[in-house]
């Protein structure tokens, strides 16, 4: 038998030898050769089957034991490579702000269509807001792949199904949803059809949103933000003003627990929105804020060395400058100190204060807080404060009591936090903890920020911004009430009337401004539409609610230490003294 | 040798035979692992789905347009609503009044003492969660439901200078009602009206929504 293999096993045979030889051997060699024959058939038959379940066990082994887990995992996820949603937003107690839902979206296939008109007329039927002549124009085009309409309800989808019609596909994407409504829409922005994002935190944060993964946690609180909204929806309503913006801070970290900018959209109407309910007022729009710029005036002035609180500047008359003149709204006709500058609003000893302490060091101030420059945030609307060129003496003087400089109401919290903390802290839209807040850069001494303290509080017991008080918060604060340029002169009718507070004033946290664009006087306002009567209520409002809701004690009015750290004593010329 | 093959054939065979049963019932368990894991899959979407909705029914803009329309007297907190629990004054009740009360009002009560102005009319309390038991004697006749025991403790007051004291068992939430029920703000104090509330948080398990309340009245 052996032997028998050993001539027949060659295997390089042709085949074609085979029957010739057979044919040859069969006859002369007789029924012993064609036993020997079949086994080596046989042999070569074993030996090609064995073969071939040595491979088949090989592969057996291979798929088994080494590709087990990569083909397991795949299991029930069809199509590839499963899905990345895109990342979730909550605000910093983990309420949802921006989350992502699947969604289906509708696409054609024209060429499989068997009746375009009909499938038209039931599509433009089945979903609003398209039209039939758009989807038949769609549908009869030479494309392999058209869509019709995506992100559709689970209603839409079902009637869609309904018709029928083949060659109408549902392809699954993911859609963004935010559950808080619109509020956070100037914050969190939108994103297109296809998840990216288009403006706000969608925008700056594309990259980490489009992986997925953990959501990222804002620094709004959305109550906060409610609350700001509301208060501030009302005074718009009140006093029939075009916008508004307004926004809550921790002065210490930086943090914006609010930001709202009015009018706003829901950000599933961004098809339908306006230009105007897109605009973002808070970061992106640049404003001659006005008298609330004092507030920069007085702290460079005290860190000027060049005053105190005390010291003198005479507004009696109004400053003659060139083709200007610089009035006051409440004029005293009388010399006033530094803290009554503030208090009363004065524009001439503002605009005094600014040449005593010179241009250049205003200037100087000016950029060591923030306002020379965009604000350093994660937001990408943000607007460039307009500072003039030649930062002459008369623009040094407008400066002081904030027109002839144009800044973002964001630069003004960012600078006003410097002035009252002594700490210039880059703002954020994200939740910061002890160790992503950053040290901040001192730029204000802090006996100017004791002295900014009270004049703050005592704007608010004794000045334009009374009705910001909050019985026991301790506000304080400071109204401005700017006329709108329209071409080249100032228009006396369209005000930006705006008040920026911080309370408690013996330890100030929080931050608050508020912002209305265009206010009219209304029935209760006696003709007036300024910052004290219009923005200053607000801040008020949202301080009273505010403070509970963070659990703050109010504290009593008359406490002694707090009494201290806010109180300050006015001295007028004629030497009588006030103590707010 | 035939037995050989035949032995040999015999064992391919139940091995084959083994193969194909094991490689059949692993397609039904893939097919059960897709099956779940699609499950997986769709309830997670459902999760997402779910908790998106409950992010937008809980929005504050949402709760606050409810609270208006359904809790008609409820503001927003007023700084002058905050006080700590230093600013209750200490308001020991007469010597008469059992002591008990006391000693639990030491341990585990949250002792709400404050003096309040009674409501003018005995009107029933908003929401009424569930009757008290009934009136076992003429002088618990005034036992309400607990959240009415702001109106209805005056008529059980029939001496010129009486103290009553409702100490009132009660769960989490109903204790929240009753506290709010306590007007802080407007408090003249007339001696024959005052109240002194014992809140008790029971920690024992009760029924949901029972309220019972009983008035350790005046002797």
């Amino acid at each position: 038998m052996t032997e028998a293999i050993d001539q027949q096993l060659p295997l390089d045979i042709p085949l074609s030898h085979a029957p010739r030889e057979r044919h040859a051997t069969l006859g002369r060699i007789g029924p012993h050769s064609s036993l020997a024959m079949a086994q080596s058939r046989l042999a070569i038959l074993g030996a090609v089957s064995t073969i071939a379940f040595l491979v088949v066990a090989l592969r057996l082994i291979d798929a088994t034991m080494f590709q087990a887990n990569s083909t397991i995992a795949n299991y029930g996820e069809p199509g590839g490579a499963p899905m990345v949603a895109r990342a979730d937003i909550t605000d910093r107690n983990g309420q949802m702000l921006a989350t992502s839902l699947p969604a289906q979206s509708l696409y054609a296939d024209p060429a499989k269509l068997l009746d375009p008109v009909t499938a038209a007329r039931g599509i433009a039927n089945a979903l609003p807001g398209i039209k039939f002549e758009e989807v038949l124009d769609k549908l009869t085009s030479a494309k392999r792949f058209v869509w019709i309409k995506r992100n559709l309800t689970p209603d839409e989808v079902y009637k869609v199904n309904a018709l029928g019609q083949p060659g109408l596909e549902f392809q699954e994407e993911s859609t963004r949803l935010y559950p808080a409504g619109t509020s956070t829409v100037h914050v969190l922005g939108y994103t297109d059809v296809d998840g990216k994002g288009l403006s706000g935190l969608e925008r700056a944060l594309n990259g980490p949103l489009a992986a997925g993964g953990a959501p990222i946690t804002s620094s709004i609180d959305l109550r906060v933000q409610h609350i700001m909204e509301r208060e501030l929806t009302k005074a718009i309503q009140s006093f029939s003003a075009v916008g508004g913006a307004g926004m809550v801070m921790d002065m210490y970290t930086g943090e914006m627990l609010a930001a709202v900018s009015l009018p706003d959209f829901a950000p599933g109407q961004l098809a339908t929105s306006t230009d105007e309910e897109r605009f973002n007022r808070f970061s992106l729009g640049t404003y001659e804020l006005g008298s609330v710029m004092k507030v920069i005036t007085t702290a460079a002035g005290l860190e000027s060395g060049h005053m105190t609180l005390d010291t003198f500047y005479d507004a009696a008359n109004p400053i003659k400058y060139g083709r200007f003149t610089i009035n006051d709204y409440h004029p005293e006709h009388r010399a006033l100190s530094v803290a009554e500058v503030f208090i009363y609003s004065s524009n001439i000893g503002a605009a005094r204060m600014a040449m005593d302490m010179g241009p250049a060091f205003q200037r100087e101030f000016m950029c060591k807080i923030g306002l020379c420059e965009p604000v350093k945030t994660e937001l990408m609307e943000l607007g460039t404060p307009q500072i003039p060129a030649n930062w002459s003496d008369i623009s040094s003087m407008t400066i002081a009591f904030g027109h002839g400089i144009s800044i973002t109401p964001l630069h003004m919290m960012q600078a006003t936090a410097a002035t009252l903390t002594g700490n210039l802290v880059t703002p954020t839209f994200l939740k910061r903890d002890e160790v992503t807040t950053p040290q901040g850069v001192t730029v204000v001494s802090p006996h100017t920020v004791d002295l900014m303290h009270r004049v703050f509080r005592a704007n608010v017991v004794a000045g334009s911004g009374k009705s910001a008080d909050v019985p026991g918060y301790f506000v304080g604060g400071k109204t401005g009430t700017a006329e709108k340029t329209q071409g080249r002169r100032y228009n006396r009718d369209a005000r930006l009337s705006s008040f920026i507070g911080a309370f408690p004033m013996n330890k100030p946290r929080y931050l608050v401004y508020a912002m209305i664009d265009e206010p009219r006087p209304n029935a209760d306002s006696h003709g007036y539409a300024t910052g004290g009567w219009v923005a200053a209520p607000v801040v008020g409002n949202v301080i009273a609610q505010l403070g509970p809701l963070y659990g703050m004690p109010p504290a009593d009015p008359n406490d002694p230490d707090i009494r201290k750290a806010t109180q300050l004593e006015i001295r007028s010329r004629q030497e009588e003294i006030e103590t707010y | 040798m035939n037995r050989r093959f035949v032995l040999v054939a015999a064992l391919a065979l139940m091995a084959g035979a083994m193969v194909l049963n094991t490689s059949l019932k692993t397609r039904v368990q893939e097919d059960r692992l897709a099956q779940i894991n699609r499950e997986i899959a769709s309830e997670q979407e459902r999760i997402r789905v779910l908790t998106a909705e409950w992010h937008s029914l809980k929005s504050p803009g949402r709760i606050e347009a409810l609270t208006r329309r359904y809790i008609k007297d409820m503001n927003t907190i007023k700084p002058v609503q905050i006080a700590s629990l230093a600013d209750i004054p200490d308001r020991l009740p007469e010597p008469e009044t059992p002591a008990p009360t006391l000693a639990q009002a030491d341990t585990k009560t949250e002792t709400v003492s404050k003096p309040v102005q009674l409501a003018s009319a005995a009107k029933p309390a908003t929401r009424s969660t569930a009757p008290a038991p009934a009136p076992a004697t003429p002088a618990r006749a005034t036992a309400r439901p607990a959240q009415t025991i702001v109106a209805s403790a005056k008529p059980a007051a029939p001496k010129p200078v009486a103290t009553t004291t409702a100490s009132a068992t009660i769960d989490d939430s109903a204790s929240d009602q009753v506290a709010s029920l306590i007007n802080q703000q407007s408090a003249p104090t007339a001696p024959k009206d005052e109240i002194s509330f014992i809140i008790e948080r029971d920690s024992q398990p009760r029924q949901p929504d029972v309220v019972t309340a009983s008035f350790a009245d005046d002797r």
